[in-house]
């Protein structure tokens, strides 16, 4: 688990500042907007010293879909102003999505909307267990197509049936799953033990309004 | 406390009648067996018992309140359930999480979970295997950690089911001292084939035999078990898959180290070595799933330059996991999927296939889906599918593990069918009543690839 140390923002004020300014941005038209928030993000992420290849690699994925919105609004709309601003929009969420997403671990983020949302435990540890099981998936992938392997057939990623494969087994494990985490005194609802805790300051509640006021003043008016 | 069933009567949806109509009170201390064939409904008979599964009808009462409507936070604390497989127990990247995670929902005092895991690890000497992937860990080692989890938690009834699977000589005997020194004060309610481990201190007997429970005594043939080498590899052999300085590590520690081997053909060999010592590590490489260094040819061909799919027609793996095993939705479908790939078409006809079906009692759950059989019957319809496909090599991992006494014995004449078709196998096993009919032995150990000589005996057993 990465540490939360100053100057990072609470897990949970940054998956509210996440939500608020995507959502403000949803319905403002302003390019410079977009860019100071992108650039905010990216500078937020850099006082997190979250690796350059890490960031490097988020904008490189984002760029894609950017190019592809752009491309649309020129082709459909003939309107450069629209399609710098869909592009640059696909730019700024990406860089909110990534200042969760990259600055706190996965168990943190859920652990903390638990605490102060209630999140429910099933849905926290439901959703750590399948993110756990990825590695399991990609074994299991190979050991399917070995097991296709011996039967001198060849289970290529086009074909249907190694998906067909890999869902039927993933259902299979779904339900071990959920048998071992009652085996081991898991139920929903039921109190257990917190191990993670952590506090919001009156500060990053006060920073968070701040921050929605001013992106929704400069929005809006 | 008190642990009964009544009128338990328990059925799988779609699948004929598998426990009717039992009534049965289990003592308080003191260990009980239940045996029985495989898919027996041993297993099931444990999970009924766990509350993980609840009875077509009847009851099954911890106290006299029904166990699956007690909140599983405090029914773990009564009633412990060490599940056949214990690669699904774990949910966790490793057991230090696994362990965190046990010790919050029984509600343990956040400053003592630290202190607690550190005391089940040094008991258990799991130090080494407690922060590691689980993905890498084997299933011996899974296993060792997966008992001291359920110990830890302490209960007044402790339902294992094959709690012998995997592990080693060593983990074995700490195993019978654990069950000897814990029945005095806990239940302990154990499934299994395996009766010996249990002869000297198990309480009482139980059979799961059509549909019912029967108490019965088992009769032990005085055959001590064989740990010495009985036969030695003749001077020539013929042979098809060789390796040459062959090693391979995890995590830096080296596995094996240079090692040189012919297999042989028309011969069934063992592979022997302690848990961890990298005995599944090296039929994955010799399946072409994990790296190393050296050299491995098939007829004089490199590995190197055959294509997975090339390869693995010629040198077959049975999964540890028999679920790994399974690529299509029936039994059926799997053996005759089996038959088209098969280098014996002449040998293995549909008569053939359908004698075996018989004589491993498969024929009721052919139809099935392999994924919902018991344990046992998945390593049968695994071995039956090897055996069908008859590839020159065939590599098996733990197949014997979990197989009734008849079946293992039916294995054997399987096995000894294939070397006469000119198979050479090695099979990875921990029980070693069946040492006689091995035609060599390899074993693993201080990272050494050894074949033992006429006499000798194994490491894992002598020290």
């Amino acid at each position: 688990m990465k540490l939360t140390t100053n100057p990072r923002l609470n897990p949970t004020i940054a998956v509210l500042l996440m939500l608020i300014l995507g959502l403000i941005l949803t319905f403002t038209a302003k390019i410079w907007l977009n860019i100071i928030v992108f650039v905010g993000c990216l500078l937020y992420l850099l006082a997190c010293r979250v690796s350059f290849k890490k960031m490097g690699i988020a904008l490189l994925i984002a760029f894609p879909f950017a190019l592809g919105s752009w491309l649309s609004f020129i082709s459909f709309s003939h309107s450069y102003t629209r399609a710098w601003l869909y592009a640059t929009r696909i730019y700024t969420y990406f860089s909110l999505g990534a200042l969760v997403t990259l600055c706190y671990s996965l168990k943190t983020v859920l652990l903390s909307l638990h605490q102060h949302f209630r999140l429910s435990n099933t849905f926290v540890y439901g959703i750590l267990t399948a993110v756990g099981m990825i590695q399991n998936v990609k074994a299991q992938i190979k050991k399917i197509r070995i097991a296709a392997n011996m039967h001198n057939q060849t289970l290529n990623w086009w074909n249907p049936m190694l998906y067909l494969k890999i869902i039927v087994s993933c259902l299979n494990w779904s339900d071990n799953l959920a048998v071992a985490m009652t085996l081991q005194g898991f139920s929903n609802d039921y109190p257990r033990t917190e191990t993670y805790h952590d506090s919001i300051s009156i500060f990053q509640w006060g920073l968070l309004i701040l921050l929605a006021l001013v992106c929704g003043g400069l929005a809006f008016f | 406390m008190d642990l009964e069933i009544q009128n338990l009567t328990f059925t799988y949806p779609t699948q004929p009648l598998l426990l009717e109509n039992i009534t049965y009170r289990f003592p308080s201390t003191g260990l009980t067996v239940i045996a029985g064939q495989n898919g027996s409904g041993k297993s099931t008979l444990l999970q009924l018992l766990a509350g993980i599964l609840a009875p077509s009808s009847g009851k099954v009462q911890l106290n006299h309140q029904d166990v699956s409507l007690i909140v599983p936070a405090a029914r773990v604390q009564h009633l412990a359930y060490l599940p056949q497989n214990t690669r699904h127990f774990f949910t966790f990247k490793t057991g230090r999480e696994q362990l965190s995670f046990m010790l919050e929902n029984l509600q343990t005092p956040s400053d003592q979970i630290p202190k607690i895991i550190h005391q089940i690890v040094a008991e258990n000497s799991l130090e080494y295997l407690v922060d590691q992937p689980i993905t890498t860990l084997s299933g011996g080692e899974l296993q060792q950690m997966a008992l001291a989890m359920i110990f830890s938690l302490d209960p007044e009834y402790l339902l294992l089911d094959e709690p012998f699977a995997n592990l080693d000589h060593d983990h074995q005997l700490q195993l019978i001292h654990m069950l000897k020194s814990k029945k005095n004060n806990t239940a302990i309610i154990v499934a299994d084939h395996q009766l010996q481990y249990y002869q000297d201190f198990a309480d009482s007997w139980l059979n799961v035999t059509v549909h019912k429970l029967q108490s019965f005594n088992p009769s032990f043939q005085n055959s001590p078990t064989v740990s010495r080498v009985t036969a030695g590899l003749p001077v020539s052999i013929s042979s098809r898959l060789q390796w040459q300085k062959l090693t391979f590590s995890q995590a830096g520690r080296p596995l094996v180290v240079e090692s040189t081997f012919q297999l042989p053909q028309r011969m069934v060999g063992l592979l022997a070595g302690k848990n961890g010592s990298g005995k599944s590590t090296l039929l994955n490489v010799l399946t072409k799933q994990y790296p190393y260094s050296g050299q491995i040819t098939f007829d004089q061909q490199n590995e190197q330059r055959i294509s997975i799919r090339k390869w693995i027609q010629h040198i077959t793996l049975g999964f540890q996991n028999s679920e790994d095993q399974f690529i299509k939705t029936t039994v059926r479908e799997e053996l005759q999927s089996a038959q088209q790939a098969s280098y014996h078409p002449n040998f293995w006809t549909n008569l053939q296939i359908s004698s075996w079906v018989q004589k491993f009692n498969l024929q009721s759950i052919i139809d099935e889906s392999p994924y919902f059989i018991s344990g046992g019957q998945q390593k049968k319809v695994q071995l039956l599918i090897l055996a069908i496909i008859s590839s020159p090599v065939i590599l098996l991992d733990e197949i014997l593990t979990g197989l009734d006494h008849a079946s293992v014995a039916l294995a054997w004449d399987l096995i000894e069918m294939l070397t006469q078709l000119g198979c050479g196998i090695l099979i990875i096993d921990h029980q070693f009543q069946s040492f006689k009919h091995y035609d060599y032995v390899l074993e693993i150990h201080d990272s050494h690839l050894q074949l033992l000589p006429k006499g000798e005996s194994l490491n894992e057993i002598d020290h």
